[in-house]
């Protein structure tokens, strides 16, 4: 437990935790102090003078001084008067003096309802607008797909710059002019580059910076609908409230969650939702009826039937889906059984998800919250910006812990966020990036190695030895030698890599290294971001190697009367000459998706499945972190979760069954027990705010009788505003779903949730830790093929990038905007080497399909390595080659 | 006996005493312009829709019969989508007129919207929206407001400065 103090707000004392500010200690009472330039994970600024208190020296001193509460700590007996009359004066005017250039925009504002700016300038009594003089006004910049500009509404609190300069490195977003012509935008118009910019919405405090793709289709925070969900956007597997009215999906907003995301989402987890209200989306069962080259649709019952006579045929392989929930997987391999059940990643992909998960009890796999506590990290092999973004924003903050270690030494709180930039300047922990090419956190990096992976092997065998025999240091390069020294200096050091680069030998290699610091540090730790969302449950429930390519070769051998393909695209990963043929000699194809993918065209029975957004279940991220995600809203049409189509078949009728038996057939999945035992209680919980509107009028359009709500059999959240509303569920003591919104009296905007963050972070909804409990398995064999490290010549590798790499993200029109063409990029040596120039065409040849790419010249990617986007890489596989006849470099 | 008088009489003064009950509907009552009955949308002085979808008077209203969906112009102007009543729901309690920053929405001293069926009581934005301003003459919202839509750019707003050149080095 944290150490306490007492301090005496208005003559009452209360127990605060000590070394936090007294904004926050405020906060964390429940006590409704104004603030704007204040974010708990950016710490103070003082500028927007808000928080005014009235500090006394002592009992007898009753003059008292203002101080701004957010720059001040809190101290053991400090009284202070929030009440005091001047204090009260002070922040009036303050917010009066903010307001007076302030546009007459409420009602044509998106953050209107959902406005910091709103609810403060109510807390501090500014009720009437006084100055007559005019006002000033701003030109716009267009930002690109996911913010709205409306500089006009900024107050000045510097909360955006802070976090798109300071928090996430961004270099192409700044605050210009001075006094009240200042200005926050870009040097021109233009997309912003970063990642991380849509948390902007919800990080400036009015509606200068707005959700675009919201705006489209926009409803007021009051008439929202949510239900926690998790991202399925990537592994990482960030808290969301996904926000719907009228069964259409409007937008995701990011959810508290201390040992994950905390307060931010990338751009892929905010805008890849678009897939749930996509035109291409599944409806309806349909059959295909060859003799009359036409297609049929089903009811429900008839299309379960049928699936379930093809399945008495025998004979069916199953497949399971890295994007669908752990219960959809759990049951459609109950129902196959183990043999006929093949993951939906590459064989690649399952080989190091079986290394991670025999190794994951004797590596402490870290939360994010504690990735950005270490102090020397090692990033291998991916750029995580690309493959597991939030991921990427916590190694940005693990950087900056010598700095705040150095004002420390000076008494200067981590939250006093200037003066500890001014004395750390660039001081860094220690962080390595060794990848291919350069990464996106090339700029806080101690050192950049791009190598390629045989030489990043050889570098880590290095660095392995290395830690076991710290003095041979001659027999080492400089890199391996820098790296083993910082990760072993260190307090708490972490080595983070993924499976996307799609090379085992690297993770198994990854895997040595982390097992050895652990033995000499245990608060070291070990992050592996994985494929999709649910990848790690597929690694889970599978153990044997039957990946996609096992698939392939097994339909290539004899294929199957029936192939189940569940949330899979097996165009995703093979070329449509090798795929066409091979299903063609299935006889029944059953596909269950949630979008007319080009697998479910392929199909004979179409299954229409729900989204996340309109089913429960477990997602497991990369840490082994089991995540319950909420419906949203009741399934679309005909569409029902694949649990539901599949109940006959797998004799689990409901979520619950599956995971209990998940639970007793696997002994990761054991933990899942809990889940089992607590839910329950009498209490039913409301998906829609206290003041939802139109009610008798949103559905009247069709028919004037008002129909009752759909009801949610598989949790207790109502679809209504029927039960329990978010803001008082911290008083249920039994039910254990996190709240379904964030609101509170006086704070319509969802700041209010700084209010909640104590009781968030002790709460244990954060999800459960598959791995947490240490064993002492035999590992696996981990060794390090000799010839992966010899292999010379050229290595085709994987070019991820943020908003190309994930299926469901890019049915989203706003992320297609920004998905780079499909190149073949590498050095200029390289192309010299291979003699083609920019621009022309790179043919490549793998997995039986071959390809053309254009030619792309980049600097900081090493020799030896031709990028090929993840794409088409996959489709190529790991072992493609390049076909292009090398023109003598004349 | 004399209270039984005092109501005899009472009634045949009655009698010949101005009826207050008229022949409706041969005969129709007065009610003032703010009488509080069937609602219309009006428009500004440029004859532009002056709904801007806010949704304030969905949510002013009790019993929940409005139903509001934002769509946005080219140039940056909201308007309604979708905008229904659900008359069969509204009690006339005036709320959303009063809640309406932008004066579009207008109760009127139209009463008379009996229907046999009641699906017919479910008014769309195109039964709502008349061709005038309604009780309010001069009132234009994006005249006062600082979002700039085609025709009036940033700075053009009532008791707005122009546009800040950031650029500009005076002090
Ligand atoms: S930022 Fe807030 S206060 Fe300002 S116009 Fe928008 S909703 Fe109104
Ligand atoms: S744009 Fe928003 S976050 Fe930035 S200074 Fe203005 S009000 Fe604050
Ligand atoms: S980092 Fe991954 S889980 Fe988090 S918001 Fe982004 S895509 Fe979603
Ligand atoms: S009628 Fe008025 S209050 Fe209602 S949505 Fe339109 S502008 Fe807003
Ligand atoms: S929050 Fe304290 S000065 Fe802004």
């Amino acid at each position: 437990m944290t150490d306490k103090v007492t301090i005496h707000i208005d003559g009452v004392a209360h127990e605060v935790q000590a070394g936090i500010n007294l904004l926050q200690a405020c906060l964390n009472l429940q006590i409704d102090m104004p603030y704007f330039c204040w974010h708990p994970a950016m710490g103070s600024a003082g500028s927007c003078r808000q928080c005014a208190v009235m500090h006394y020296q002592n009992a007898e001193d009753t003059r008292g001084r203002l101080v701004m509460s957010c720059m001040t700590p809190v101290m053991d007996g400090m009284i202070v008067s929030m009440a005091n009359e001047k204090a009260v004066g002070f922040r009036a005017t303050a917010i009066e003096a903010i307001m007076t250039n302030h546009p007459h925009d409420c009602p044509v504002c998106e953050e209107g309802g959902d406005c910091h700016l709103q609810d403060m300038t109510l807390i501090s009594g500014h009720i009437k607008r006084q100055y007559p003089g005019t006002k000033r006004t701003h030109l716009n910049q267009q930002l690109g797909p996911f913010l709205n500009h409306e500089m006009n509404r900024c107050i000045g609190c510097y909360r955006c710059v802070r976090f798109y300069k300071d928090y996430c490195g961004g270099d192409d977003f700044n605050v210009f002019s001075s006094r009240n012509r200042i200005y926050f935008g870009r040097a021109e118009s233009g997309t912003l580059e970063n990642e991380f910019a849509g948390n902007l919405a919800e990080v400036c405090p009015t509606g200068v910076f707005t959700d675009k793709p919201f705006s489209l289709k926009f409803s007021r925070k009051w008439d929202l609908a949510t239900s926690p969900t998790v991202c399925t956007n990537c592994s990482v597997g960030c808290n969301t409230y996904t926000a719907e009215r009228g069964g259409v999906l409007r937008k995701i907003n990011n959810r508290h969650n201390a040992d994950v995301n905390a307060h931010f989402l990338c751009d892929r987890g905010r805008y890849g939702y678009e897939h749930v209200n996509h035109n291409d989306r599944l409806e309806k069962p349909w059959k295909r009826n060859n003799e009359q080259q036409k297609v049929e649709v089903l009811n429900a019952s008839s299309a379960a039937k049928q699936v379930t006579d093809w399945f008495s045929q025998g004979d069916t392989v199953a497949v399971g889906s890295a994007r669908s929930a752990l219960e959809n997987n759990a049951a459609l391999l109950k129902l196959a059984g183990k043999g006929n059940f093949y993951a939906g990643v590459t064989d690649v992909e399952l080989e190091q998800l079986n290394l991670l998960t025999q190794a994951a009890h004797n590596l402490s796999l870290l939360s994010l919250t504690n990735i950005e506590k270490c102090d020397a990290l090692l990033m291998v092999g991916e750029d995580v910006t690309h493959t597991a973004p939030r991921l990427a924003l916590a190694i940005r903050q693990m950087t900056r812990n010598a700095g705040l270690d150095k004002a420390a030494k000076f008494g200067i709180k981590p939250w006093q966020d200037e003066a500890v930039r001014n004395i750390a300047q660039d001081t860094r922990s220690p962080f390595y990036a060794l990848n291919t090419h350069a990464t996106r956190l090339a700029d806080v990096a101690k050192q950049n190695i791009y190598l390629p992976p045989a030489r990043q092997l050889s570098l880590l065998l290095e660095v392995e030895a290395l830690l076991s025999f710290p003095d041979d240091k001659d027999i080492a390069s400089k890199e391996a030698v820098a790296i083993a020294e910082d990760l072993l200096a260190a307090k708490k050091p972490a080595l983070v890599t993924g499976t996307n680069g799609a090379n085992p030998q690297i993770l198994a290699a990854c895997i040595r290294i982390s097992t050895l610091l652990a033995q000499k540090n245990e608060n070291s730790g070990f992050y592996c971001a994985t494929g999709q969302a649910n990848t790690m449950a597929l690694g889970i429930l599978s153990d044997s190697n039957q990946g996609l390519d096992a698939l392939i070769k097994r339909l290539e051998d004899k294929a199957p009367k029936t192939l189940i393909v569940m949330e899979t695209d097996l165009y995703r990963y093979f070329s449509d000459d090798v795929l066409d043929t091979l299903l063609d000699k299935v006889t029944n194809i059953v596909v269950l998706d949630q979008l007319l993918t080009r697998t479910a065209q392929m199909a004979d029975l179409v299954l229409p499945t729900t989204s996340y957004a309109e089913s429960h279940g477990c997602w497991i991220n990369a840490e082994g972190r089991l995540q319950q995600s909420f419906a949203t809203m009741a399934a679309i049409k005909a569409r029902l979760p694949a649990v539901q189509w599949l109940q006959s078949l797998s004799g689990c009728h409901t979520n619950e069954q599956v995971l209990a038996w998940c639970a007793q057939t696997y002994s990761e999945l054991a933990p899942v027990q809990q889940l089992l035992e607590t839910s329950g209680s009498d209490f039913v919980i409301a998906r829609q705010p206290l003041r939802s509107t139109g009610r008798t009028a949103i559905n009247a359009g069709i028919d004037v009788k008002e129909y009752p709500p759909a009801q949610d059999l598989g949790s207790q959240l109502e679809f209504s505003m029927e039960g329990v509303p978010a803001f008082r569920q911290h008083q249920l003591k039994e039910f254990t779903s996190p709240p379904t919104g964030v609101w509170s009296p006086k704070w319509n905007s969802s700041q209010g949730i700084n209010k909640q963050l104590e009781s968030n972070d002790s709460s244990n909804n954060n999800g459960i830790l598959l791995f947490a409990n240490k064993t002492t398995d035999a590992s696996s064999n981990l060794e390090t093929d000799k010839s992966a490290i010899s292999s010379d010549g050229l290595s085709i590798c994987p070019n991820h990038h943020i908003y190309a790499d994930d299926e469901l993200a890019t049915y989203s029109t706003s992320i297609q905007q920004l998905i780079p063409t499909a190149t073949a990029t590498m050095c200029q040596a390289q192309a010299d080497s291979l003699g083609v120039k920019n621009g022309e065409p790179v043919a490549f040849k793998g997995k039986g399909h071959s390809l053309e790419l254009p030619c792309a010249i980049m600097p900081d990617v090493c020799e030896g390595v031709v990028l090929v986007p993840m794409q088409q890489f996959r489709q190529l596989g790991n072992k493609a080659t390049l076909t292009t006849a090398v023109r003598s470099a004349s | 006996m004399m209270s039984q008088i005092r109501t005899l009489i009472s009634i045949l003064k009655h009698s010949f005493t101005k009826t207050d009950t008229v022949q409706y509907p041969e005969e129709k009552p007065y009610l003032s312009p703010r009488y509080r009955g069937r609602i219309v949308l009006t428009r500004d002085p440029d004859g532009e829709e002056r709904c801007v979808a806010c949704n304030l008077c969905s949510v002013a209203c009790p019993v929940d019969c409005i139903s509001v969906e934002k769509a946005e112009t080219e140039d940056g102007r909201w308007m309604a989508d979708t905008f229904r009543i659900n008359f069969s729901r509204c009690i006339m309690c005036g709320f959303c007129e009063e809640a309406c920053p932008t004066h579009a929405i207008q109760l009127t001293p139209d009463v008379e919207m009996g229907e046999y069926n009641r699906q017919n009581l479910v008014y769309e934005k195109e039964h709502l929206l008349i061709d005038g301003p309604g009780k309010y003459h001069d009132y234009n919202f994006y005249k006062v407001c600082g979002k700039a839509i085609g025709g009036k750019e940033k700075g053009e707003a009532l008791n707005e400065k122009p546009p800040i050149d950031i650029r500009s080095l005076m002090p």
